[in-house]
């Protein structure tokens, strides 16, 4: 069974030859009516020049309302009741097999020899954008969709697959379900978004006591 | 104390002088002619000077028709750990009297009864590798290329950086020393090499800022006998080729991840040396960078470096020099052949490291116009610069961010090994025919080095259809001979037979080629990925070829958009072994 993290890095051609051109013919009016949607996490939509490294912070717009202009299906799933405190198994368990491949344990994402995954710590995005992420994914780079139905129809970004050019939207190894979605952004939400470096309580946190992971946190290098 | 009759103990003593060596007992002597042991497979390579070549012909192009899958045996180590979804298979078996010694992924070892036209799992020595420590610092899948012999051990490596050795009669581990620390970004994917009583082991981590070596561990004291850095030290000679003011050199990459080989005429290990890091950053590590990219001649028993040859000075591709170096007496010279990530096929004198011949090998080859046929350089490199630029418009640079190079990052060749068959005087590589786009982004000093974070100073992608071939080169003159075009890279490796050349695809075909003309001849769909290179044994009196089938390295994850028809092949984890009817 491949797990979410094959995708990590993945640039496909198709993608990064047209999406440019895509983007500026079908998506700029979008974009104008949701800026948060690209704006939130630090990547313009068209090409991104590849690798970010986890350290370089990402732009922080001010926040829109949350959950302004999400389809329904989106918005349904941003309408589950937050995860209690301390109620964050389910979400981590879910995180670690279908984030951590490229987003890396911590959160903070980082370029290297395949991917530009996104810092998670430095993200902007609330609830519902973040939602939206998992859940849509991010046509023209290589976050990949997790709701099975996300371009079935005109979904996400009014968008259906079918309608776009191969390879400009990618699809999840594992999908996920709602409440699986949400779980995970309370996850990323109490836990990563907004720290700085990582450290060894949470390395332990996330990993036991005990793992030689978090031996590098343990006194400076 | 009794007196052994004088007769009897010089009657004894004949006896035993006269007998071979005991089963199970792999002696220096035996590995030193491992080439003669014609139904065994002793060492990584199959001999010291890495040929990969058997004697074993009942396999030829008369019996190809009669081919078949002989028996399957279903490994372990597919699942994941760290940044990897999955484990694979990238290792030579070894075999003796019959037995198999294969490894997975996560460095278990499997011994293998093939008698009776079957195989039957003996026991398997789990050494429970640390899968979040080790895999994610792994830059290129969960791999381990195999085993050694040493009398009745056999010793193996685990992605996390241990040596262990292993009791061939139980299967239990004798003992196991730590030789790579993960926490430095430190882990170790070869097979050890076996000279004299020493166990070699590599190092893999220039993605993650390591500072590459080569270590020997004493078999009989399980002590260290010798670390050579490939990153020299302040103060030793080479530290003049790292030019800044920021000690880059402590992160200077270099690693050893490729079983190298050997030469007893003069007690010389060679073995490669990987790209420098950052990878594609060049200008923050100005200088020549030794002895990054380069082939190394080191003494066996103090590992002090007798010589060098670097081939991509100041390296802003990722043209590591990794590759097994070929041990060859061609042409009335001593040589070490070596098929370079940068797409060249050299050869050098493997007495003193001077520059031979070089050719070369991918269609299409756009960083440098050509290598100097006096020195061996590229014709681009300038003495005078410190960061090197090659042909400006293709090389990553500061200033060109975002480029097409060709070929592409992984090679040209990469670590799949390549044979020889001393007969013809052919060599013949496993050929990854591609260009890729390299994405440049700059390092900064005291900011960018975190451990075990990625430490690349940039990426590559994969805008453009990858293919491959088997190429066939003359030792003695360098000159192409052939040139067998497959559908995709080969990333497994090549086993040459008195009249045949075999290699995987990763798509799952495994081929048969004419020795001679590299007319395939017969193909078989193994329905797996192929990522390891396939060996022969004989047992009962009959040949067999065994191969390791099971989707491992990087190409899944960072590569699979140059084949996208390969998003399709599933990990897995399977031993075929094939012989005739």
């Amino acid at each position: 069974m491949r797990f979410r993290n094959f995708w990590c890095g993945r640039r496909r051609l198709a993608a990064r030859l047209i999406s440019a051109f895509f983007w500026a013919s079908f998506l700029l009016p979008l974009l104008l009516a949701a800026p948060l949607l690209a704006a939130g996490s630090g990547e313009g939509p068209g090409p991104s020049p590849a690798p970010q490294p986890s350290s370089q912070p990402a732009p922080q717009p001010a926040s829109p309302p949350a959950g302004a202009d999400l389809p329904p299906a989106i918005a349904a799933i941003a309408a589950i009741p937050d995860a209690a405190p301390g109620d964050l198994a389910q979400g981590q368990r879910l995180y670690r097999a279908n984030c951590a491949g490229c987003h890396k344990w911590h959160g903070g994402g980082g370029g290297g020899y395949g991917g530009a995954a996104l810092s998670l710590r430095a993200t902007a995005l609330e609830r519902p954008q973040i939602i939206e992420t998992i859940a849509c994914g991010r046509p023209g780079t290589g976050m990949p969709y997790h709701l099975r139905d996300a371009y079935a129809g005109a979904g996400c970004y009014g968008l259906a697959e079918k309608d776009l050019p191969a390879g400009m939207v990618l699809e999840a190894n594992n999908f996920l379900r709602p409440a699986e979605i949400a779980a995970i952004a309370d996850y990323v939400i109490a836990t990563i978004k907004g720290r700085g470096e990582p450290t060894l309580a949470e390395c332990r946190a996330f990993f036991g006591e005990g793992s030689r992971v978090c031996d590098i946190y343990e006194k400076p290098q | 104390m009794k007196r052994t009759p004088f007769l009897l103990t010089a009657a004894l003593g004949a006896l035993l002088a006269a007998a071979p060596a005991r089963a199970g007992d792999v002696t220096e002597q035996r590995l030193l002619n491992a080439d003669q042991e014609a139904g065994n497979w002793l060492l990584h390579h199959k001999d010291y000077a890495a040929h990969r070549y058997t004697t074993l012909d009942q396999i030829n192009p008369a019996t190809l028709p009669r081919l078949h899958v002989a028996w399957t045996l279903a490994l372990g180590g597919v699942e994941g750990g760290g940044i990897w979804s999955h484990g694979g298979l990238e290792g030579t078996p070894l075999a003796e009297d019959g037995f198999l010694y294969v490894t997975d992924g996560w460095g278990r070892l499997y011994k293998i009864d093939a008698h009776g036209g079957q195989g039957v799992l003996v026991w398997m020595m789990d050494p429970k590798t640390d899968h979040d420590w080790a895999g994610a610092v792994a830059c290129c899948g969960v791999d381990n290329r195999g085993a050694a012999f040493w009398h009745n051990l056999v010793i193996t490596h685990t992605l996390d950086g241990r040596l262990i050795a292993t009791d061939k009669e139980s299967g239990k581990i004798v003992w196991q020393r730590q030789v790579a620390n993960p926490d430095k970004g430190e882990v170790v994917t070869g097979a050890p090499l076996i000279v004299h009583d020493m166990a070699i082991s590599g190092v893999a981590g220039a993605e993650y800022g390591i500072r590459g070596w080569i270590a020997a561990t004493d078999l009989n004291t399980h002590q260290e006998v010798w670390r050579t850095y490939t990153i020299p030290a302040k103060g030793e000679p080479g530290a003049e080729t790292w030019k800044d003011d920021h000690d880059a050199a402590q992160n200077g990459g270099g690693s050893t991840w490729v079983t190298g080989s050997y030469d007893p005429a003069t007690d010389t290990i060679v073995w490669g040396v990987g790209n420098p890091g950052p990878d594609w950053d060049n200008a923050y590590r100005p200088g020549d960078n030794l002895y990054t990219d380069s082939s190394l001649g080191l003494d066996a028993k103090t590992g002090k470096i007798k010589w060098f040859f670097q081939h991509t000075p100041n390296d802003p591709f990722d043209y590591d020099s990794v590759a097994e170096n070929v041990l060859v007496d061609a042409g009335g010279r001593h040589l070490a052949l070596e098929a370079d990530r940068n797409g060249i096929a050299y050869a050098i004198d493997r007495t003193n490291g001077q520059f031979v011949w070089a050719t070369p090998f991918v269609k299409k080859l756009t960083w440098t116009k050509g290598v100097d046929p006096r020195t061996g350089k590229p014709v681009d490199y300038d003495p005078q610069r410190d960061v090197q630029v090659y042909v400006a418009s293709v090389t990553p640079s500061r200033e060109n961010k975002v480029t097409m190079i060709c070929p592409g990052n992984m090679g040209g060749k990469n670590w799949p090994p390549t044979a020889y068959n001393p007969d013809l005087g052919t060599w013949y590589i496993p050929v990854i025919e591609s260009c890729n786009r390299i994405t440049v982004q700059e390092t900064i000093p005291g900011k960018s080095y975190k451990p075990r974070e990625f430490f690349t100073g940039g990426g590559p992608s994969d805008p453009e259809r990858i293919t491959g071939s088997l190429t066939a080169i003359d030792a003695a003159t360098g000159r192409i001979t052939g040139k067998a075009e497959t559908r995709y890279p080969l990333l497994g490796g090549v086993l040459a037979t008195p009249s045949l050349v075999l290699t995987g695809e990763p798509d799952g075909t495994f081929h048969a080629f004419d020795a001679k003309t590299l007319q395939p001849l017969w193909q078989f769909p193994t329905g797996a990925g192929i990522s390891a290179p396939p060996m022969a044994f004989m047992v009962d009196g009959k040949e067999y070829i065994a191969l390791l089938v099971g989707l491992g390295g990087a190409w899944d994850k960072w590569f699979i958009d140059a084949t996208p028809e390969l998003k399709r092949i599933q990990p897995s984890s399977m031993l075929y072994v094939f012989g005739i009817d």
